[in-house]
Parts: C-alpha cells; structure tokens; sequence
C-alpha cells in the first residue's frame, strides 16, 4: 500500500526524481494555471544579467521570492511568474572589448559598431544554462520558457512608450553632467580611471571676498584651490547647522585703521584672519545665512536664472577654507549636486579643449589652469581678493597622459525626479517595507535628496534615446518617437523590420515638421537600470498588447530582492511608475541582507570563502538550503552560510532520518525472512 | 518531519492501515486532542505569518511544530501503534498522526517543495487516486477552530517544556533516564495530576514536589563580565561585586535570564546590570541537578538508594537485552534463551526481578555463569557483565 520509506540516493537523489516527476507530469505549468477566473496576486521577478555566472546570492533571492507566490497559489489566488532577464549596459560591452582585446570607444568604432553590437546579443545568454539549471535545482517555479528579455524591439517599444510619457510631461530634458575630464585627450573618464592618476601638486589657491548685497563694507569669504572656476560662481555653500559669525577686522594698521566685515565660520577666525585684529560683532547659525543674497563676483558672460546666493550642502565641513564654499556648478559633482537641489542655474565658461571661451574676455582662450595668477591679480585689482597662496594638495591627472584633469559639464538627457519628490515620497509611504525602516530610512531619505536621473548613456549597447533633432540649428526642433509605428509614419525610408539597436536606428532620419528639414537621433543609449524599471509595463509590450494582462497585474503585491536595489531596481520601478502611473509599482518589498561565509565574513574571490551554489546544491540539496534561508535570521538581515552549516541544519530538519530508515529496513528484512 | 512520516509508514504498513476507512473517526485519546489542537494552531499562525511576509517567523513555527510532534507526540504514543489487533486507541493514534501529516506537509510544501512531495505521493497519492497529483496543486488546509483548545495546548506544553528541562538536569549530572532518581522539585505551583504523571513517568522518578523554593537547592553565581563592565567601570570592579552579592541572588538571575535589567548605584554612578555584562552560573547543589528556563525551575534529586540502584540496573540489564535481540535480528515475537555470567553483583539482581525480565525480554529460561561461547561484555552502569541470547526453535 505505501512505497518503503527510504532513500538510496540521498536527499539529492531523491530531490532529482521528484523534479523529473514534475517535469513528466507537468505539475509546474499546472501550478501556474492553478485558480484561473480567480483573483490575481502579482509578483515581479526582479530579471538577473546571464552574462554572467549565478552566485550563492542569487540563490537567496530566488528561494525568498519562490515561497510566497506558491502560498498564495495555495490560499487561491492565480499567481503569474514571468521570469525576466537583463540583457543591456556596459558589463555586457566591457566583457565583449575584453573578449576582442580592445577598450575604449574610439576601437570599438574601428572595429564597426555592428558587429559589436552582434557580439553583445549573442554574448547575453552566455550562462543561462547555468542560471535555467540552479533555477530548476533550488525549485524555483518561475516562468522560464516564456522570459520578457530587455533587448527584444517589443521591450525596446514600450520602453520607448514610457519615455515619449515622460516628455510629454515635460519631464525629459537635456542638461549638463559633471564628469571628470582630460582636456588633452578630450574624452571623459570613468571613476575607476580616475582613481588610477591620484598625485600631489602646488597650486595657487585664493580667499575670494563676495560683497553682500545691500551692505557696504561686508563680504562672506570662500576659499578656492582652483581660482579659474571663479569667472562661474553661482552661489555660496554653508552648512546650516554649524557656527557663523560676522567679524570686524582692521585690514589698514594701527596708525591707519581701515575696516571691513566678514561673514565665516566661527571656529576658523583665528586661521583665516591670522595676525588681522578683529573683533566678533554676533555669531549664528549657518541657517541665518540661507538666501542670502551677494553681488556677483566676475562679470564674465551671461547669467539667467536663480544665483548669487548662500545655500546649504551637507558636505561643507570645517576641515580647511572658511566654512563657506564657492559653488560652480559646471566644474564639481558636489557642486552641480547642491545647485540642482536648490534650483541654482548653470553657466560654463571653458571649451573641451580646456581653455576660456570668448565671453571672459581677459583671458579668452587660454588653458585654464594657467590663468590662476592673473585671476587672483584681477581680483586683487578689483578688491575682491582676502589672501592668496601656494596649497600641497592631492590632484587626479589622466592615467595616460598626466594632464590634470578638469571636471567638465557633458550634456546629457536627465529625468526630472526632483520635481517628482514629493509625489515619491508619498508614494513610497504607502509601501509595506520588510523591514519598514527601509521606507523612511535608506530609501525614504533616498527620495527626499532625490536628483535629477541622468539616463543618456555614450555607448552601444543599449535601449537607444528615442529623441531626433532638427539639424538645421536655427531650427533645432525635437521629437520624441513612442512607438514602431510613429517611427514609421515619421522617419523617412525606415526598413520594415527596423531593429530598435545601435547602428540601426541612427540611419533613421525624420523630416522635421517645422522645417522640413532632416532630423538626426540624439547618439546616445539609456541607462539599462530604466529597462528593468520598465518591466511591470515592458514585459507585457503594454500599451501595445496584453492591455487587460497588465491592468490585472499593476501593481504587483510582492517583490523581493537584495538591499542593494534601494539604488538599483527598487528606485527605477518606483521613478518610472510614479512618473507614468503616479503610483509605486509594488505593495510589498521583502529587502534581503547580504550572505556572507560561516564566520560572518563578506564572501570574495580573493579570500576564496565564496560558495559554489551548484556545489551547495549537488552536496546538500535545496531543501536544506532552503530552510537555511529561512531560518538562519530575518530575511534582511545578513545570512551566514557554508556548507558546514547548511549541513546542520538538514540534521536539525530531518533528525532522526538515518535512525528510522535503519529500523526500516531491519524490519523489512525480518518480514521478508 | 521525515522521521514521523518513516516512523508512521512503518507501522501502518505493517498493520496495513488505511486512513481513508477512518475518515469520520473521533478520537478521544488526550494527546490526539492535543496535537489536533496545535495543528490548527500552526496551520492559522503560518498563514498569518506568511501573510505578513514574516518568512522566518512561519519557518520556525514549524520547526517547533514538528519537535513537539516527534519528541512529544510519537515518542508518547508509541505503545499504542505497538500495541496488538485494532482497537479504538490504535486508529486514533493512526488516524491523528495520518491527518497531522498530510497537514503538516501541505503547509510545509511552499517552504521545502521536494520532500513534502515526495511524502504527499506515498501519503496521499498512492491512497487516494482522486486527490490532487502533487502537495503543489492542493490548497492551504482548512481551520477548524472548534477543535482549538488553548488550555490543552498551554497545560500539555508546560508538561512537554518540564520534561525538556529535566532530561537536561539529568545531562548536566550525567545520570541515564534509566536509572530512577526518588524525586523531582519544580518551581510553579501548579500541575494538573495527569500531566505530573506523564511528567514521571518520562523522566524516570518516583515523586514531584511542587511550589518548590528553588534557592534551597541551587547555587547562584553572579560575577561581572569583566571584559564588558570592565571597560566601562574598571576601578569600580569591586563594589560592584559587593553590590551584586546583596542582591537576592535567584530573583537577580532570573531577571536578567530574561532579558530584563537592574540597577545599582555606586557613588551616585547607576550601572545597569544585565544579559551582557553578567556572568551567571546556576548549579544544583551538592545532590542536586537543576535546570531552568524563565520563571521554569527544574530540580532533580540525585542521590542513588540501594533500591534504586538495583532498579537502576535492572532497566540496564532489559535495554541491553533488548538490543541484542535487534543487533541478532531475531522477529519480534520470538522466544529466547538469556545467559548472563561472570558478574554476581548483577546476576543477584537479576535473580531477584528474574519473572519481570522474563516476561519482558520474552526469555523462557535464564541461566547463570553457564559455560559457553558467544558472551559478549556488556557494560551494566560500569558493571561488567557477560550476556548472550538465543532464539529457541519452534
């Protein structure tokens, strides 16, 4: 009546016969199509990279997204589970240039864009064997046979769908984006190269004097290591919560007294005002000093917009200057940051090659970096200089080159988030967050300092940016194009089966319809992280199919992934839903902790404490592991993992199992005497 | 879970048990009730938790779950799957621990998806031909709140958590459970008489006290965990000490035990005492073996009689026998022949309970300091005693 209870080939074993029995009997399709016509509980399968090999991690992820979806199967609601895969960005390109032995843009062109691009498709599926097997392995029931992948011009259209939404709205533009830069080489670099050209130089630094509007005889005074970004102030930073004061100071002689205020911070007085008598006339808090407005410093070229007054940043600090720091927008990433959080606007007044364009007259086309002297010496002139003087300090310079980099405004296309703030805020409040301190804490604070996206990317891989403009610069006129369809009506010749990548799309013009003249698509792919955060939409080809599929199933109920997605997935599906649907995309969020080693380490390469997931799930099987996740610790905090210990946790489950089977059998072998 | 479920396969095969025939049975029997009762209780709890997404929170009831079922449950009730024909307390047990299963593995099957199946297929499948072809196309199971009974749960609990601490009281001393201690000390007041029964009869001892006044039997120490409090209160070290040899020192111990703290003042310095910066032994004292767990104290007299020395070795000598016969594999119901030699102490023992260790062992004869091949040395609680058996042919 019932089969002997045993288990020859061991957990394993017995683990791959059960799997071979759902496959035979098709029981995992059968789960899908369970409670059809009943309600619908969504999840979102956050989609992995296959160019890449699984690690212990993703197996966490996929045994905490599988459980609920089955519960819910139980409870009856119908539970739909596309699996997704991420299939663009500049993992993908660098792993090809490593294959061909090239690196940079310029040997990608000379190699030919096409057939890179060719090599970037194939390469995406490199691994999904491995990704197809661990999946089966851990028991994860997920739609593998019918994926959304990013890289399919169904996907691509409704990507372009939810961008043409966004600059409907308005929210679409083109801006600048602070970059590191060789002005010798011309092109900029990444972070990790700059890290590479780190060294110590002299250069003449300056405390510039910024007269305060309204009153005679009172500067705030901001110190500067690089004097030829002073032509572009736009503002002045404080940092709200430290201690200000407005000091009298005899800048003439005793004989001759000659006297000038200055507003700076309390605690560095005595280190910028050194041998000057002065006296403290009232000290406050940086706060007083928001909105403060101050004439402006040099008359160089044209300023429109919100500028010449103090702001705050959290960043100012009391290390070395006055407490109080110059803000050019163009040429820091801290400062471009704090300028567009307080609505500052942007003016740069150097050309690519580094030099000062005609507007700044004195000095107009020469190499900013020698132009310091004779700024500080124009200042000096005009009275707006305090002091100067030769400052040891550590300065990026081009790894290839040695020239000292400048950080340059590149023109990029930005999403506008920071006018989406309040609305994410609120939106993010009615997400359940497990654990809920991510909602006000790491994410929620994530939104109220949110900038501007920045998503146009200057590479080749990728969803391209679907914005043509009119090459006739009198004109300049922009479109953006929403669909296959409008492609069509408006591009002029675009083939039949147009494929929605790089070089393709850039042989499309359109026909301007203000001037007639041709249109030429912006260069630029965007940032594959608004791919993923398209996928509640993009996984469906909504609006263009599957209408009633994607309003049964937006929003979804349960997401859950590793806690570095509070920068990654779980913003981009909170951005793009709040800017299309007004609404964050999901209503539950199980946020994962980190796994680390049996010691509590971070598991790495170079230490070799990393554990094999197929090694893990050969030896110990996926049940065990399973419970492991389960139970070792809340899902968000981090979980200690070796094989050793998922051992001990299969005996703690399955205890007396040798014991039983033991007696088993003896008794069996009695019976059959 | 997998050794219920072996431990249940076994002996309804061999009794060719279908629960399927049983469908409308109503059991009695206090432990079906019991574990019926917690059943329901999980099945709600794991559905509330994973409702909420506690993940960790549902696994783990489980996990207690299924201790209490094989520790509590089966280790109970085995005479009455042991015990011979059918009869109404052999379905009950057979038709409470067939529907825990089933059960337990339908709410397990989102947790461990392939062993809850493969159990689902021998359980369920192989029966019942109509039900569902995998545990992962059947719904969550049913509440049947009638069936909760939270005084139960709470009392059969208390009965279960009193034997844990117990058996760890006899670890601590390292006495067997075979060997019957005179008498057991626990701290709460109250313990309906069918559970201090079960209490007795588990842990092997003659009597139990309730109400017990725990600090006549145990030891309290109580000393700063010097490399925390050290850190912060180095030269204040010694008052400390003093302060805390003050203190009731059980009332002290079970607050911080609990995670609770409390404060002393030094000085006019109030330092909180608590889990981390104490370091708290709590030993029985001489003759004396304790265990403890929140307001739960546990108290076993260790002081062996000869009386209970000589029952001591008796239930040795009947274990020891009774896994020969296993090891030969001989069939349950045969009849032997015991020899025992080359130890008087025992074999005096044995002569004196010789009817009880006949009829338990089922030996139809003994017989003593025999010459013969075959003895094997058996360690009787460090006597050594040579013992041999043989079936007798029919």
């Amino acid at each position: 009546m019932y089969k002997k209870v045993e288990l020859k080939n061991g957990f394993v074993g017995m683990e791959q016969e059960v799997a071979k029995r759902w496959k035979e009997k098709n029981i995992i399709k059968k789960n899908f199509e369970m409670n059809k016509g009943k309600r619908y509980f969504t999840f979102y399968d956050g989609p992995p990279t296959a160019n890449g090999k699984p690690h212990v991690g993703h197996i966490e992820t996929r045994v905490m997204k599988d459980i609920i979806p089955r519960y819910k199967v139980m409870k009856g609601y119908q539970v739909i589970r596309k699996a997704g895969w991420d299939t663009h960005g500049l993992p993908v390109e660098l792993e090809i240039e490593k294959q061909l032995g090239i690196s940079g843009k310029e040997q990608i062109e000379e190699y030919g864009v096409e057939k890179f691009v060719k090599k970037c498709k194939e390469s995406v599926f490199s691994y999904v064997h491995m990704w197809e097997e661990m999946t089966n392995k851990v028991g994860f029931w997920v739609d593998m046979e019918h994926p959304y992948v990013t890289y399919h011009n169904e996907y691509i259209e409704s990507v372009w769908w939810a961008l043409k939404q966004m600059w409907e709205k308005g929210l679409l533009y083109e801006g600048h984006k602070v970059m590191p830069y060789c002005p010798r080489c011309g092109t900029a670099l990444s972070s990790h190269e700059v890290a590479q050209g780190y060294k110590d130089v002299k250069d003449l630094t300056c405390i510039a004097k910024f007269k305060v509007k309204g009153e005679d005889n009172t500067y705030i005074l901001a110190w500067t290591t690089t004097p030829w970004t002073l032509p572009s102030n736009l503002a002045l930073c404080v940092n709200k919560s430290y201690e200000y004061a407005r000091v009298k100071a005899n800048i003439g002689t005793d004989d001759e007294p000659k006297y000038e205020e200055y507003i700076l911070a309390k605690d560095l007085i005595d280190t910028v005002l050194n041998e000057t008598p002065y006296e403290i006339i009232k000290t406050f808090k940086g706060e007083e000093l928001l909105g403060t407005k101050y004439e402006r410093l040099m008359p160089f070229g044209n300023v429109q917009g919100k500028a010449f007054e103090v702001i705050h940043g959290d960043y100012v600090t009391l290390t070395d200057g006055t407490g109080i720091v110059h803000i050019a927008p163009a040429y820091g990433e801290d400062d471009s940051l704090v300028a567009k959080q307080n609505g500052i606007t942007f003016i740069n007044l150097v050309d690519k090659e580094g030099k000062f364009v005609k507007e700044v007259e004195p000095w107009a086309g020469r190499f900013v970096r020698d132009c310091n002297e004779d700024i500080c010496k124009w200042l000096a002139k005009e009275n707006k200089l305090f002091s100067k003087e030769k400052h040891l300090h550590s300065y990026p310079h081009c790894w290839r080159c040695d020239t000292p980099l400048l950080y340059y405004p590149k023109e990029s296309w930005f999403v506008a988030m920071s006018k989406l703030r309040d609305e994410l805020v609120e939106n993010n409040n009615k997400v359940n967050w497990y654990p809920d301190t991510i909602r006000t804490g790491r994410f929620g604070k994530f939104l109220e300092n949110v900038i501007d996206w920045g998503i146009s990317r200057d590479r080749y891989w990728g969803t391209p940016l679907p914005i043509w403009t009119c090459e006739d610069e009198n004109c300049g006129h922009q479109e953006c194009i929403g669909s296959i369809k409008e492609l069509k009506e408006k591009g002029i010749d675009v083939p039949e089966d147009i494929e929605l990548h790089k070089p393709y799309i850039d042989n499309v013009y359109l026909k301007c319809p203000k001037c007639g003249k041709k249109m030429k698509r912006a260069k630029e792919v965007i940032d594959c992280w608004f791919d993923s955060g398209s996928m509640p939409f993009a996984q469906w080809h909504y609006p263009f199919e599957n209408k009633e599929m994607f309003d049964n199933n937006f929003p979804a109920q349960f997401i859950s992934e590793a806690v570095d997605q509070t920068r990654g997935w779980f913003y981009t599906l909170t951005a793009i839903g709040t800017a299309l649907f007004g609404r964050t995309p999901f209503e539950n969020c199980v946020v994962l902790g980190h796994v680390l080693d049996e010691k509590g380490q971070k598991m790495s390469k170079s230490k070799g404490n990393g554990v094999d997931p197929m090694v893990l799930l050969d030896t110990v099987g996926a049940d065990a592991t399973r419970w492991h996740f389960y139970t070792c610790s809340s899902p968000w905090l981090p979980t200690r993992l070796g094989l050793k210990n998922v051992q001990e946790t299969r005996k703690r489950i399955f205890k007396y199992i040798v014991e039983c089977i033991f007696i088993l059998c003896s008794i069996c072998r009695n019976r059959s005497v | 879970m997998w050794n219920v479920y072996s431990f249940y396969v076994l002996y309804a095969e061999i009794d060719q048990f279908n629960p399927l025939e049983y469908a409308d049975f109503k059991s009695n029997n206090v432990m079906d009730k019991w574990i019926i009762s917690k059943l329901n209780t999980l099945i709600k709890e794991v559905d509330e938790k994973l409702n909420k997404y506690d993940i960790t929170g549902a696994a783990l009831a489980i996990e207690e779950f299924t201790d209490s079922l094989s520790n509590w449950y089966v280790r109970r009730n085995r005479e009455r799957f042991w015990s011979q024909g059918s009869n109404d307390e052999k379905i009950g047990a057979y038709v409470t621990l067939y529907r825990v299963l089933v059960s337990l593995c339908k709410i397990s099957a989102p947790f461990v998806p392939f062993i809850t199946d493969e159990i689902y297929q021998n359980l369920v499948v192989n029966l019942d031909k109509k039900a569902p072809e995998s545990v992962h196309l059947c719904l969550w199971p049913e509440v049947n709140e009638k069936e909760i009974d939270k005084k139960l749960e709470q009392e059969m609990d208390l009965a279960y958590k009193i034997v844990k601490l117990g058996r760890s009281s006899r670890n601590s001393v390292n006495i067997k459970n075979r060997q019957p201690l005179s008498k057991m000390l626990i701290s709460i007041n109250t313990l309906p008489e069918y559970y201090a029964d079960i209490v007795k009869e588990e842990l092997n001892v003659k009597d139990i006290e309730l109400g017990a006044e725990m600090s006549k039997y145990v030891n309290f120490e109580i000393k700063p965990n010097l490399p925390v409090l050290g850190k912060e209160y180095g030269k204040l070290i010694p008052k400390i000490r003093e302060e805390i040899s003050k203190k009731n020192q059980m009332d002290l111990a079970n607050k911080v035990k609990q995670g609770k703290q409390e404060y002393i003042d030094i000085d006019g310095t109030q330092i909180e005492l608590n889990q981390d910066n104490l370091l708290i032994t709590m030993q029985g004292k001489e003759g004396f073996a304790f265990s403890g767990e929140g307001e739960i104290g546990v108290v076993l007299e260790t002081t062996i009689t000869p009386e209970l020395e000589e029952e001591g070795i008796l239930r040795e000598v009947l274990s020891k026998v009774q896994n020969m016969r296993k090891e030969k594999g001989f069939e349950v119901l045969d009849r032997i022949n015991l020899y025992v030699s080359e130890n008087d102490k025992v074999e005096k023992i044995i002569k004196k309970f010789e009817e009880t260790i006949k009829h338990d062992t089922l030996a139809n004869n003994i017989f003593y300091d025999e010459q013969k091949e075959g003895y094997t040395d058996t360690n009787i609680n460090g006597e050594i005693l040579k013992i041999d058996v043989e079936v007798i042919k029919k």
